[in-house]
């Protein structure tokens, strides 16, 4: 076994750089929620981070892998990642499992950081939908002041709560809409995901550090605002249906956090640009025909399953459309 | 036939049960017959009966195609050990309607027939067409063990972590996920599974490499 630093990126390996750039932002993310909320929040991140650290570690002594793997902070943006999907006042072992499925379940099994498959996050936030959405999807109101407490369990009804965005969207219903509210994340929804400006500012700091490709966060946001705005949900003023499906469920959390990971995303960028749009239409997709009110992760995963596809076939596909246009006229080998 | 032959047949014969049944698993390594083990292993009630159920159509089908497999030409042969294999079904599910459990039969009756195009048959049935009975019949065997193996493994792991029950019988267990009776648990398990059993023939390959190494 090699000791090159994963995950194996064409770009020059920067890889702790890139993890202190997601750490910045999911830090961001988490204020953002400390500001609303009170600490809850934040415990929630630190006990999911802390889990995911500690299962990376034991999954490294048993497979033997060099320790310092742990400190590349893959496995702690897992964990960030996993938290920040939570709803404030989910009981605090729910991230917990979910972060330790994720690393010892989806990750280490495929050779640990630069192997995987799936993206650890999505299929523990996947595995936590699936297994305990009402946990999930009980989302404390937005009060001025609210502070919720520092329990591991949230005793029911010491809480209000309310009825997320995106659950009423999926009932058909018609939100009352404030777009300046909406446009600065002040509505009930996951500790991370509601933050519509603040996930978009983001994205751009980011694209600029380089730490996510803009071949497919852009052509994932073209898109989803595409399908959102041609397809408008029914009796609503577009732009308010626009706002409220891009803003509902994990859609703008997603663009920056899930389909970026450059162990599962393609490399080639005609790739990237493909897998950006199909995984932007089938987030739509997902978010408007789906079981549950956050179907992104589903389809993050899906779509992870077709990246190596989508890779080699947009490889080939270049090359043999550029075939005239070229000077030497063999085709590099795919990596 | 002497003494070293027949010696020389049984070591084959253990080998080719064993191969089937734990080195080269049909389930975990050759990745056969995943459709019951997926979609019916929720409880253990379920995982033996889809073995009973395999060795009962395997062995006799195995057998037949042994004696006849080679006088038909190849392209016949699928068709002829499908409908073979759903006539010994018919009365199989016949059997469990009737005098073991129907409630039973109604959980299973969407998987029982599927057996019948398993691919796990078409291997079995494929190497019995050409092989001499003996073989035929303890390749089978050891076909239905691997298989039984992995589905029964499954089948109670699934069953005490979704209803905390083994053999309907309660077990001592804190905390029941009835999730886990999704199709993804049993992926799950079964890749883990096979992910395990490759680490150990990798870590014993490894160990006879060694010891050739050192002795030469």
């Amino acid at each position: 076994m090699n000791n090159q630093s994963a995950p194996y990126i064409r770009t020059e390996a920067r890889v702790s750089g890139m993890m202190m750039d997601m750490l910045l932002a999911s830090l961001v993310l988490g204020i953002f929620s400390f500001v609303t909320y009170g600490p809850r929040p934040l415990y929630i991140m630190l006990l999911s981070c802390i889990t995911a650290v500690l299962c990376e570690l034991v999954c490294c002594v048993i497979g033997r892998r060099p320790l310092r793997m742990v400190l590349d902070g893959t496995a702690a943006i897992t964990g960030l990642t996993i938290g920040l999907l939570m709803s404030p006042m989910v009981d605090a072992w729910v991230p917990m499992v979910g972060a330790a499925f994720a690393i010892v379940v989806v990750k280490a099994p495929f050779g640990g950081t630069g192997r995987n498959v799936f993206n650890p996050a999505a299929a523990g936030v996947a595995l936590l939908t699936y297994c305990f959405p009402s946990q999930m999807f009980t989302y404390p109101a937005i009060e001025s002041g609210v502070q919720l407490p520092l329990t591991m369990t949230i005793e029911p009804g010491t809480v209000v709560t309310e009825v997320s965005l995106a659950a009423q969207l999926q009932n058909h219903a018609i939100p009352p809409v404030d777009r300046m509210n909406i446009l600065l994340g002040n509505f009930t929804g996951p500790i991370g995901a509601t933050a519509f400006l603040i996930l978009l500012t983001l994205a751009c700091y980011l694209m600029v550090r380089r730490t996510i490709s803009p071949w497919v966060v852009i052509p994932y946001f073209a898109t989803c605002a595409l399908l959102a705005w041609v397809f408008p949900l029914s009796s609503m003023n577009p732009a308010n249906s626009f706002l409220l499906q891009l803003g509902s469920g994990y859609i703008l959390f997603a663009g920056v956090f899930l389909i970026n990971d450059p162990v599962t995303a393609p490399r080639f960028w005609l790739g990237r640009l493909c897998y950006g749009i199909l995984s932007a239409g089938m987030v739509m997709l997902m978010q408007r025909h789906g079981n549950y009110e956050a179907g992104t992760c589903f389809a993050i995963l899906l779509m992870n399953a077709f990246a190596p596809i989508i890779d080699r076939w947009s490889w080939h596909g270049w090359y043999a459309l550029t075939r005239r246009l070229r000077t030497r006229k063999e085709v590099p080998a795919y990596e | 036939m002497n003494k070293p032959q027949m010696r020389r047949e049984f070591w084959r014969g253990t080998t080719l049960f064993v191969e089937n049944a734990v080195t080269n698993n049909i389930v975990l390594i050759q990745a056969l017959g995943l459709c019951p083990i997926i979609g019916a292993s929720t409880t253990l009630q379920n995982g033996v009966v889809l073995t009973v159920c395999t060795a009962v159509v395997l062995l006799p089908l195995s057998l037949l195609m042994a004696f006849f497999g080679h006088r038909l030409p190849k392209w016949l042969r699928p068709a002829v050990y499908v409908m073979v294999a759903s006539l010994l079904l018919v009365g199989t599910s016949f059997v469990l309607s009737r005098h073991i459990s129907s409630p039973l039969y109604a959980e299973l009756h969407h998987f029982i027939p599927l057996i019948a195009v398993n691919m796990l048959y078409a291997r079995t049935v494929g190497f019995s067409s050409i092989a001499h009975p003996v073989s035929t019949v303890v390749d089978a065997l050891g076909s239905t063990v691997g298989f039984g193996a992995v589905i029964c493994a499954i089948s109670a792991l699934r069953e005490v972590l979704a209803f905390g029950t083994l053999w309907n019988q309660p077990v001592d267990t804190s905390v029941t996920l009835p999730q886990t009776t999704a199709p993804f648990t049993a992926f799950i398990l079964l890749g883990l599974m096979a992910a395990t059993l490759q680490w150990c023939r990798l870590r014993v390959s490894a160990f006879f490499h060694r010891k050739e190494e050192d002795e030469e």
